[in-house]
C-alpha cells in the first residue's frame, strides 16, 4: 500500500514536471516564429560534448554573442555519440534556425544530417573539426585552428629543447582528424632533427586523463631512459604528467602539449609541463559568428579560415590562467 | 566427507587457508601464470619490481569496486552505476574543496557520504519495490554521471593540496603506493565479511535461493541494502583515491569502470546467476585483467589490437576457468572419453 502510494506521487511529480518542461519549450517556439517576422535570428551550436572545456568554452562565447544582439541560441550535446548527433541535426533542421555551427562527431559521418541543414535553408558553418572534403559542398565555411602549424611549433620546440635528439613516446587520438593533424605537423615540426628520435611508443590516449595516465605509467616501465611524452591535448597530457609524478622523474621526463586549458596552463606554471601550444576556442566562436552575420546579410565568405596556433609562454600562462587564449 | 576419512596430515593441507584459496581458483590462477610467463618472456620490463609495483597500483581502483561487485553478484543483482559513482564523489570532493573552501576531511567524508546515499537508494529500490537491479542501477547511473556534470559544469577541477594527492600518489615505507595498501585492507576486511559473518553467510543464501533463505527467517531486504549500500561506498572510495591519483575531479571518468568490475569476478568464477563466488577469485581476477593490458601496453601494442586481443584473452580464461564445473562440455568430453576407454579395457 505504501508503495503504491508511493509510486502515484512519484508519477504525479514526474507529469508535472513534464507538463512545466513542455510549456517551457512551447514559449521557446513561440519565440521563434516571432522571430522569423522582425529582425532576430536564431542560432544552433552542435557540440560533441560538454565534458570538454574547450566545447564549453566555444558554447559560453556563442551565448554572449547572441545574447549581445539578442537573437535566439541553443547548444546540443551528443556526448561524442555520432547517432546522437545526426538526430540532433534533424531537430534542428526541423526547427529552422538560420545559423547552424557544427563541429562532426566524425568527420565522415554526418553528410545526411548536413543535407538536411541545408535542405531546411540554415546557414550551416563548420567550426573546430573539419568535415571530409566531400561534404564541404554542404557547409558555407570552415573555421578552425590550424591543428597542424599547433603541432609543428611544439616539434620545433621539442627540436630545440633536445639538440641530440631523444627517446619520446607518443599519446594521439587517431579517431579525430584535428588530433591526427596535430600528430602529422609535430612529426614535421621535427624538422631536421627527425632521425634522431626515437619515437618508442605510440599509443591511442583516447584524449582523456585516466586513460592516459595508465599507458604513459606502462610506457615509462617498458621505456626507463625516455625523454619526452607528445600529447595531443591537455587532459592526455595532464595524465602523462601524473605518471611522471608518481615514477617521481618530474622534471627528468619532459611533457609537450596542445590546448593551453586553464588546467594546462596551470600545469605549465606548475612545471607538470615543458610546453604547450594554443589552440584558440574563443576566436574560433567570434570568428564563425561574425562570418554568420556576414552571409545573414548576404555577403560572401571564404572557403575556409584557419586561425593560428601559439606557444604559451609562463608569463602567458600566468596572466591568463583561468581562460582559454 | 572425504576429509574425515583421510589421513591427519591431509586434513592440515585442507584445513589451510592457502591451499583452500589455491584450490578453489585453480583455473584462473593457471591464467595468471600462463599469462605471466608468456609476458615475462614478451617484455624484459615485465617482471621488474617497478612493474609489478605499478601493475598493483593500476588494478587497484578496479579491485575496490569489484569486492562490491562480488557481493552484489553473489547476491543475486548487478550494479551499474559504480562508474558513475567514481566521477560524482571524485568531483564532488575535489570541487568542494578547491571551490567551497571546505576542510579535506570534511570534503571527503561528504564526498563518500553521497556513495553511500547513491548505494543506499539503488539498494532500497531494488529491495522495496521488488524492482530489477539491472535497471534502478542504470538510473542511477545517469543520475550520478549528470550530476557530476551538474555540480561542475562539465569541467575538470585541478587541486595540488599535498595532502589530497597523498591519499593517491602517496607511499607506505617508501616503497609500496597506498592505493595498494588500502586494496589488501580492503581485500582482507570483505574476506572477512564474506566467509565468518552471519551477513556473508545471508549474502549466499539468498543469491543461491531466495525462497529458502526467506523462509529460514534471512532479513533479505536489509542484506541488500546493505550490499548496495556497501558498493556505493566502495565506488566513491575509488572515486576519492582515483581524483587524488589524477591531481583532479573529472566529471567524465570512471566510463565502463562497471564492465571491468564484472570482468573481474566473472574472471574469478563469481556465478552471475548468484549465490556462487569468493573474494580471492575477484581479486585474480582483477590481476589478469591488469597484466594483460599491462604487458599489450608494454609491448608497445596498438590499442585497437589490444581490445581484440583482451576481448580474446577474456574468452580463452573464462573457458578454462569453466572447466572446474563437471556439466561443462569438455569435461563432459574427457567424462565420456573415460568412460569408452575403460570400457575397451574391460
Amino acid at each position: 500500500m505504501k508503495a503504491k502510494r508511493l509510486i502515484a506521487l512519484l508519477l504525479c511529480a514526474v507529469m508535472t514536471v513534464m507538463a512545466l518542461a513542455s510549456c517551457a519549450a512551447g514559449g521557446e517556439d513561440g519565440k521563434k516564429d516571432d522571430g522569423k517576422d522582425s529582425d532576430t535570428y536564431s542560432f544552433a551550436f552542435l557540440a560533441n560534448t560538454q565534458n570538454n572545456t574547450f566545447q564549453s568554452t566555444m558554447n559560453d562565447t556563442f551565448k554572449k554573442l547572441a545574447d549581445e544582439k539578442g537573437y535566439d541560441y541553443v547548444c546540443y550535446d551528443p556526448d561524442y555519440d555520432l547517432n546522437k548527433q545526426l538526430s540532433q541535426m534533424s531537430d534542428a533542421a526541423t526547427q529552422k534556425f538560420d545559423v547552424v555551427f557544427v563541429i562532426p562527431v566524425d568527420s565522415a559521418g554526418i553528410r545526411s544530417g548536413l543535407q538536411e541543414l541545408k535542405d531546411s535553408g540554415a546557414i550551416v558553418i563548420n567550426v573546430d573539426t573539419a568535415v571530409i572534403d566531400e561534404d564541404r559542398d554542404l557547409v558555407s565555411t570552415l573555421v578552425a585552428t590550424n591543428a597542424y602549424m599547433a603541432g609543428e611549433l611544439v616539434g620545433q620546440q621539442m627540436a630545440k629543447d633536445y639538440p641530440d635528439g631523444a627517446k619520446i613516446a607518443v599519446l594521439d587520438f587517431p579517431e579525430n582528424e584535428s588530433c591526427v593533424d596535430r600528430v602529422n605537423g609535430f612529426l614535421a615540426g621535427l624538422g631536421d632533427s627527425k632521425d634522431k628520435f626515437e619515437i618508442v611508443a605510440q599509443q591511442d590516449g583516447k584524449a582523456a586523463l585516466d586513460a592516459s595516465m595508465t599507458l604513459a605509467e606502462d610506457i615509462i616501465q617498458a621505456n626507463p631512459d625516455l625523454e619526452a611524452f607528445f600529447c595531443i591535448n591537455d587532459p592526455s597530457a595532464l595524465g602523462a604528467a601524473s605518471a611522471v609524478k608518481s615514477a617521481n622523474k618530474k622534471g627528468d621526463i619532459g611533457v609537450y602539449s596542445i590546448d593551453a586549458s586553464p588546467d594546462g596552463k596551470q600545469a605549465l606554471v606548475d612545471g607538470d609541463f615543458t610546453c604547450v601550444a594554443a589552440q584558440v576556442p574563443i576566436q574560433i566562436s567570434e570568428k564563425a559568428f561574425e562570418l554568420s552575420l556576414d552571409l545573414l546579410n548576404g555577403g560572401s565568405v571564404e572557403a575556409e579560415y584557419y586561425l593560428d596556433s601559439m606557444l604559451i609562454t609562463l608569463d602567458m600562462a600566468k596572466e591568463t590562467l583561468n581562460d582559454w587564449q | 566427507m572425504k576429509a574425515k576419512t583421510s589421513t591427519g596430515k591431509k586434513n592440515i593441507l585442507l584445513n589451510n587457508p592457502v591451499v583452500n584459496v589455491v584450490r578453489s581458483n585453480i583455473g584462473i590462477i593457471c591464467v595468471l601464470l600462463i599469462i605471466g610467463v608468456l609476458l615475462s618472456f614478451l617484455s624484459d620490463k615485465f617482471l621488474t619490481s617497478s612493474n609489478l609495483i605499478s601493475v598493483m597500483r593500476q588494478i587497484s581502483i578496479n579491485v575496490y569496486i569489484a569486492l562490491g561487485m562480488t557481493l552484489v553478484i553473489i547476491l543475486g543483482g548487478i550494479d551499474l552505476s559504480v562508474g558513475a559513482i567514481v566521477a560524482l564523489s571524485g568531483t564532488v570532493t575535489v570541487g568542494l574543496i578547491v571551490n567551497s573552501g571546505l576542510p579535506i576531511g570534511a570534503a571527503i567524508a561528504i564526498g563518500l557520504l553521497i556513495g553511500v546515499v547513491c548505494g543506499f537508494i539503488s539498494g532500497t529500490m531494488v529491495a522495496e519495490f521488488k524492482l530489477p537491479a539491472f535497471i534502478v542501477t542504470m538510473a542511477m547511473m545517469n543520475i550520478a554521471r549528470g550530476a557530476a556534470n551538474v555540480y561542475s559544469g562539465g569541467r575538470s577541477t585541478r587541486i595540488t593540496d599535498e595532502f589530497f594527492s597523498s591519499i593517491g600518489s602517496g607511499y607506505l615505507f617508501k616503497v609500496i603506493p597506498l592505493p595498494v595498501v588500502y586494496m589488501v585492507v580492503l581485500i582482507v576486511v570483505f574476506t572477512v565479511i564474506l566467509n565468518k559473518t552471519k551477513f556473508g553467510t545471508y549474502i549466499y543464501a539468498i543469491g543461491g535461493n531466495r525462497e529458502s533463505a526467506r523462509l529460514s527467517g534471512v532479513p533479505i531486504k536489509k542484506v541488500e541494502i546493505a550490499v548496495f549500500t556497501i558498493i556505493g561506498l566502495l565506488s566513491a572510495f575509488a572515486g576519492l583515491v582515483l581524483s587524488s591519483r589524477m591531481y583532479s575531479g573529472q566529471p567524465s571518468v570512471g566510463d565502463g569502470y562497471e564492465l571491468d568490475a564484472i570482468a573481474a569476478c566473472v574472471l574469478g568464477g563469481v556465478s552471475m546467476s548468484g549465490g556462487k563466488g569468493r573474494i580471492s577469485g575477484t581479486v585474480f581476477g582483477a590481476m589478469v585483467i591488469g597484466f594483460i593490458s599491462n604487458g599489450l601496453n608494454l609491448m608497445n601494442v596498438n590499442s585497437f589490437w589490444q581490445l581484440v586481443v583482451k576481448g580474446i584473452i577474456i574468452l580463452i580464461a573464462v573457458v578454462i576457468d569453466s572447466q572446474k564445473n563437471p556439466d561443462s562440455p569438455i569435461s563432459k568430453m574427457i567424462g565420456k572419453f573415460k568412460r569408452s576407454s575403460a570400457k575397451k579395457a574391460a
